[in-house]
């Protein structure tokens, strides 16, 4: 699609794949290096980093940020392609980007597609085996290209009865979307466990996921009381696993966030089909805005944990409340207490707020006056050293003068 | 497959200015000769090495032989090149050895492998036409690119009808060369546009041409609006060496 985009506007088309682009100093060498000049034919670019899903937090630290910067600076198109757009990693990159969604590909262009290779590769291919072979692709045209290759190439045709014996339905990752409509929409416990099985979340996003939307999907009172009920259960069941390790307990934890859910609608069982638009959940949207924030008082609450020999969560309850009085009411104090605790700017202004500008003068007031002091101090300390210097010499000179006078040991013989 | 060139030092340059763009290159060996080329991965400048048959001392081939080579390892062993020194090159799959022969005879053969399934981009051949063509004697072009990149990252040529202009600037400061055939700095200069010309480069990539003005006969320079820069290193034993550098975006 990216290379119809280039071809039609006659761009030049720079590609980095997933294993291109781990690291910071790859993005810096190809993309933003690409991204404020013309190709060598004079033409425009189009910068295409397929499946940015693929990097990962820790491991190739600083790319996400190589890749921010990349959309700050550049003179051309970005594109950008991921398996899982809703991934933790990419959260910054979400909020920068315009996110377009990739629909799966409907019966009719499938089968179309389908059946005009069979002509241009000069196959017979029966009706039903090509939407058979579109019921296993679940809208998935290269798979559906895949199996229609599989059983062409091993027979020379396609019918029914050899489909059925060759190919076998894919377990295919459902997106969150998905999984929450595979969830309500269950008629039986097998299928909830299903999508929650071949879902591309982990167990807790799946749990915020439903936490956000239940009450989009279920409008009946005691059905949603009933569905939060067993969410409510299933997180019990988790922690229990986070706490004592026992992943016995998981089964638990998926029959309620799976099938409890599912069979909690009873009063209204329209609601487990009513087409929805399901959200992000808001608390990790919330989260993830105030994350600085959060990381910032972590670090304050660790300098003063460590100062005051209290732990982290007894500092940031007991004491950082009282410490934002004092900085948005006693800026000379503060400004003070934030020198003696060495605060970065960062943190003074997360502490004092609006009077952070009035604080930060002041220390760097006080800055100047240590500094002078110091220096003071120690042009004293050189002077007093360079007095007990002097007083040194003159005292070896009085006793060499002593000596020579008084002409002791071997001198005196020598002078002789 | 054996080869022995004159001045090693040729090869030291072009091999580093070929190793700044990309690790690994495809050497090109038939019966024109020597042929190296490379394209940066963001496709912003391109590299043209060459090197006629008739510019080797000895040029021994069987057929027609396409090397991949690791420029980080030849250039390791070219640093090692001294001025007067001589370049031999022989291949017999998978190893290539490269020695640097003295003044005095002795010869240093170094060894290593040829690297085994790369798959090499196939670099187009640019077709460009371009209205300003100049002649830098070598020294000019050398000591203009210093001045520039103490100053600034970017340079922007300025064609007018009789001369041409270097020009980089920072927040502090900014310098203009000019450079003309009255000047003696050009020696050839042909302006076939109708408006003054100019476009800008990033410095960064003329580095490495900088340093093989020093071993170069004479510097071409083509250019025009919107256009790459073309920068041909006129090299001895009628070699020569193409850069291709893409405008930027302002």
């Amino acid at each position: 699609m990216v290379e119809c985009l280039a071809r039609e506007f006659g761009y030049e088309l720079i590609e980095m794949n997933a294993s291109d682009f781990r690291r910071s100093r790859d993005i810096d060498r190809v993309a933003i290096k690409s991204s404020d000049k013309l190709s060598l034919d004079g033409r425009k670019k189009i910068i295409l980093m397929d499946e940015v899903d693929g990097i990962y937090e820790k491991i190739d630290a600083g790319a996400i940020d190589a890749i921010l910067r990349l959309i700050e600076e550049t003179k051309f198109p970005i594109i950008m392609t991921a398996n899982d757009p809703w991934a933790n990693q990419l959260r910054s990159l979400r909020e920068n980007v315009l996110m377009i969604g990739l629909k799966k590909l409907g019966k009719r262009e499938i089968l179309e597609i389908l059946r005009r290779i069979c002509v241009a590769e000069n196959i017979i291919c029966k009706e039903d085996a090509l939407e058979y072979i579109y019921n296993l692709s679940s809208g998935d045209l290269r798979s559906a290209i895949n199996d229609l290759q599989a059983v062409a190439e091993g027979f020379g045709k396609v019918d029914l009865d050899l489909t059925k014996t060759i190919l076998r339905r894919r377990d295919r990752e459902l997106d969150p979307f998905e999984t929450l409509r595979n969830i309500f929409g269950s008629k039986y416990a097998w299928q909830a466990k299903n999508a929650i099985t071949n879902t591309s979340l982990d167990r807790d996003m799946l749990l915020e996921w439903l936490n956000e939307n239940l009450p989009n999907q279920i409008q009946d009172p005691e059905d949603l009381w009933r569905a939060y009920e067993n969410l409510a259960k299933a997180t019990i069941y988790t922690s229990r696993i986070i706490r004592t390790g026992d992943w016995d307990l998981l089964s638990y934890a998926i029959d309620l966030m799976g099938p409890g859910i599912a069979f909690a609608i009873k009063n209204n069982e329209k609601d487990k089909w009513r087409w929805v638009k399901y959200s992000f959940p808001e608390r990790i949207r919330e989260l993830s805005k105030t994350k600085e924030t959060r990381e910032i008082l972590n670090s304050i609450a660790s300098i003063i944990g460590a100062r005051e020999h209290i732990s982290r969560l007894r500092a940031k309850t007991d004491v950082i409340p009282f410490l934002r009085i004092i900085f948005q009411h006693n800026t000379d104090l503060a400004a003070k207490m934030a020198l003696s605790y060495g605060l970065t700017d960062h943190m003074i202004k997360i502490l004092a707020g609006e009077k952070s500008s009035e604080i930060l003068r002041k220390i760097k007031e006080y800055q100047t006056f240590i500094q002078k002091i110091s220096h003071e101090k120690e042009r004293e300390h050189e002077k007093r050293e360079e007095k007990i210097e002097k007083e040194k010499k003159t005292k070896k000179e009085v006793k060499k003068e002593e000596k020579i006078s008084g002409q002791t040991g071997l001198d005196k013989w020598w002078r002789r | 497959m054996r080869l022995r060139f004159i001045d090693a030092r040729v090869w030291r340059y072009s091999i580093a200015a070929l190793e700044d763009l990309v690790e690994t290159g495809l050497m090109e060996v038939n019966e024109n000769g020597l042929r190296m080329k490379a394209m940066d991965p963001a496709h912003v400048a391109m590299i043209d090495f060459h090197i006629p048959r008739e510019g080797f001392d000895i040029f021994e081939i069987e057929r027609e032989e396409k090397i991949p080579v690791s420029l980080e390892v030849m250039i390791k062993i070219l640093r090692r090149a001294g001025k007067k020194d001589e370049i031999s090159l022989s291949y017999e799959p998978p190893n290539i050895n490269v020695g640097l022969i003295s003044p005095d005879g002795i010869e240093r053969v170094f060894q290593f492998t040829a690297i085994s399934g790369a798959g090499f981009e196939e670099i187009p051949e640019l077709s460009l036409e371009f209205p300003v063509e100049a002649s830098v004697i070598p020294q000019a072009f050398k000591s203009s690119y210093k001045v520039l990149s103490e100053v600034g990252e970017v340079i922007e040529i300025i064609a007018r009808k009789d001369k041409m202009l270097f020009t980089s600037s920072s927040e502090l400061t900014n310098v203009e060369i000019e450079l003309s055939t009255e000047t003696n700095l050009l020696t050839r200069y042909e302006f076939k546009a109708d408006n003054d010309q100019r476009s800008k480069y990033t410095l960064d990539y003329f580095d490495k041409m900088a340093k093989l003005s020093m071993i170069s006969e004479s510097i071409d320079l083509y250019f025009g609006e919107g256009l790459p820069v073309k920068v041909v290193a006129r090299l001895p034993r009628g070699a020569w060496l193409t850069l291709y550098v893409a405008p930027r975006e302002e």
